[in-house]
């Protein structure tokens, strides 16, 4: 949506893309801040991840769960021969193989496992709460909780094999719940080798696509200078 | 994706998973048994086939479906079908001597002699040779005979509809392109090259890219849709009018593109054209003023429909 004016109560959907290291609150939290407008997002964002994602202000907050709901489309990158505790950067690799045997068509044949109707196992390091305990707290103290799995649909993993950096960069196309980084986890086991993912960037969801976003800069300076001519106009009344 | 338009090209001597059918569209339920076929031939170390028919069976056999409108052109068939990992594609060219092979000959001469059949994936509904006399019983009764194993996969079902490209097929033809989309899994979308127009929509601030769409390719129902058009190699947002442009009396059927965002000439180009959303109905307008009205609300809607 088009920022022309302040009216943040009435209800506005804004597509943003979210800068790395920001946790999607951040970015909630920056914006209510400024705008003064209660919001929500729909869909967190790993803080390691970039990419789309969707403010709903004032009645459309009510759009949040409708949004939740469409499939997404990732690319990324997944760095084999290592695995980290939360398959992500968000804890230290440990080297498990050498990746010499790896090939493209491995690779390729390894997702086609991961295509199509799954079930999948969440990471232990997830929201998901089990008796009302976050599964990643639980993770935290060793207690591997695990998660009950979950049918999701993979439309579509895409996947390219880059031997000098040892990194699978992929394209997937998910129904909602997919946890990329089990995908990682589970597509370096595929392989023998390990692999967890390097990083993460949602294109799109459903039929709205980051491409359409605002970076936070441009935001930020559009909700300021909307501001600045507010406060003018009114001055001049 | 090798791909074999006649069987005397198929040279390979090895033991195949194989699937077979029209599979019009590629929706939901042909995904699944696609993912199938790719999952088991490679657990098994074997090349997996599919084997299609062309043109499509109903147009050679029943007169009556002379009308019958195809979700897939065979290009876009190929291009979707290429992205499942599939190693063989065979279109068995078909016409009236072929329909009369008995399906006994079929599985002889066809299944096991040519593609040396070890594993059969079949759609729940699939029948074939003379008659549509084969089915999964009459595959399952000859497997000990030729020595190979079966599954059959389906109905893959979404709300509690059995998908069928029939179904999606009239959804498309009554402009339920939302409905038509959830059963296929990705956006309808037609492939066409960009021919010049009556440049009608360009004295109106609103120019527009007149498609040329294969003739057997079903086109939605007369409408306007929120749509993007695959051009230059980006996805770019827009409206499509289908129709027959009643404001200016004309009566042939025409697919017109106008985008947002892209405003150059691309004549002769090869654009694809995925289908959103249904907005409206095709409307008479009095005069060229509140056509470009309409035009204008018609714009805003699709722009909200992105958030853009």
């Amino acid at each position: 949506m088009k920022l022309d004016n302040l009216d943040f109560a009435s209800g506005k959907a804004l597509l943003v893309d979210k800068p790395y290291s920001w946790t999607s609150f951040d970015v909630l939290r920056l914006l209510t801040k400024l705008t003064k407008a209660k919001m929500g997002h729909a869909g967190t964002l790993d803080p390691l991840a970039t990419g789309l994602l969707i403010i709903a202000t004032g009645k459309m907050t009510k759009m949040i769960d409708q949004f939740q709901a469409e499939d997404k489309v990732y690319t990324g990158e997944i760095k084999l021969g290592f695995t980290t505790p939360t398959f992500d950067l968000e804890s230290d690799p440990i080297f498990k193989s050498e990746t010499d045997a790896i090939n493209n068509e491995a690779v390729a044949k390894a997702a086609i496992i991961y295509t199509g109707t799954i079930q999948q196992q969440p990471p232990a390091h997830s929201a998901i709460k089990i008796n009302g305990t976050r599964s990643y707290e639980l993770a935290r103290v060793g207690i591997d909780s695990k998660l009950k799995t979950r049918e999701v649909t993979i439309h579509e993993f895409r996947t390219e094999w880059n031997s000098e950096q040892s990194v699978v960069t992929f394209r997937v196309n998910c129904s909602k719940g997919t946890y990329i980084r089990s995908l990682a986890n589970d597509l370096g086991e595929a392989l023998g080798v390990g692999g967890y993912l390097k990083s993460l960037r949602r294109e799109s969801i459903g039929r709205f696509s980051v491409a359409d976003a605002y970076d936070m800069t441009t935001l930020i300076e559009t909700i300021k200078t909307l501001k600045l001519e507010q406060s003018n106009s009114n001055e001049d009344n | 994706m090798k791909i074999i338009r006649d069987l005397s090209d198929y040279n390979l001597a090895s033991p195949t998973v194989l699937t077979l059918g029209t599979f019009d569209g590629i929706h939901l339920g042909h995904s699944e048994l696609l993912h199938q076929l790719v999952t088991y031939a490679q657990q098994h170390n074997l090349p997996s086939v599919v084997l299609s028919f062309w043109p499509h069976p109903r147009m050679v056999l029943q007169p009556e479906y002379k009308s019958l409108r195809l979700l897939n052109t065979i290009d876009e068939k190929i291009e979707i079908l290429s992205n499942y990992n599939i190693n063989y594609l065979v279109f068995i060219p078909f016409d009236k001597d072929f329909s009369q092979i008995n399906y006994l000959d079929f599985i002889r001469n066809i299944l096991i002699s040519t593609f040396n059949v070890q594993h059969l994936i079949i759609g729940y509904d699939h029948h074939f040779g003379r008659n549509r006399e084969g089915n999964y019983d009459s595959l399952l009764e000859c497997a000990p005979i030729f020595n190979y194993s079966i599954s059959q996969v389906g109905p893959f079902s979404k709300d509690f509809v059995d998908i069928s490209s029939t179904k999606i097929r009239n959804a498309l033809k009554l402009g339920e392109v939302e409905l038509a989309n959830s059963y296929l899994g990705y956006k309808y979308f037609l492939t066409g090259t960009v021919i010049q127009g009556k440049q009608l929509g360009r004295e109106l601030g609103f120019p527009t890219a007149n498609l040329d769409i294969e003739s057997y390719k079903l086109i939605p129902a007369d409408g306007l849709y929120i749509v993007e058009m695959l051009v230059e190699g980006k996805w770019e947002k827009g409206l499509a009018s289908i129709g027959t442009n009643p404001t200016f009396g004309e009566s042939k059927l025409s697919v017109e593109v106008y985008l947002f965002e892209f405003k150059k000439q691309i004549y002769n180009q090869k654009v694809q054209l995925q289908f959103w959303k249904f907005i409206r109905k095709q409307l008479t307008f009095v005069d060229v003023n509140e056509l470009i009205t309409q035009m204008k609300i018609d714009e805003s809607v699709g722009r909200d429909f992105f958030l853009i």
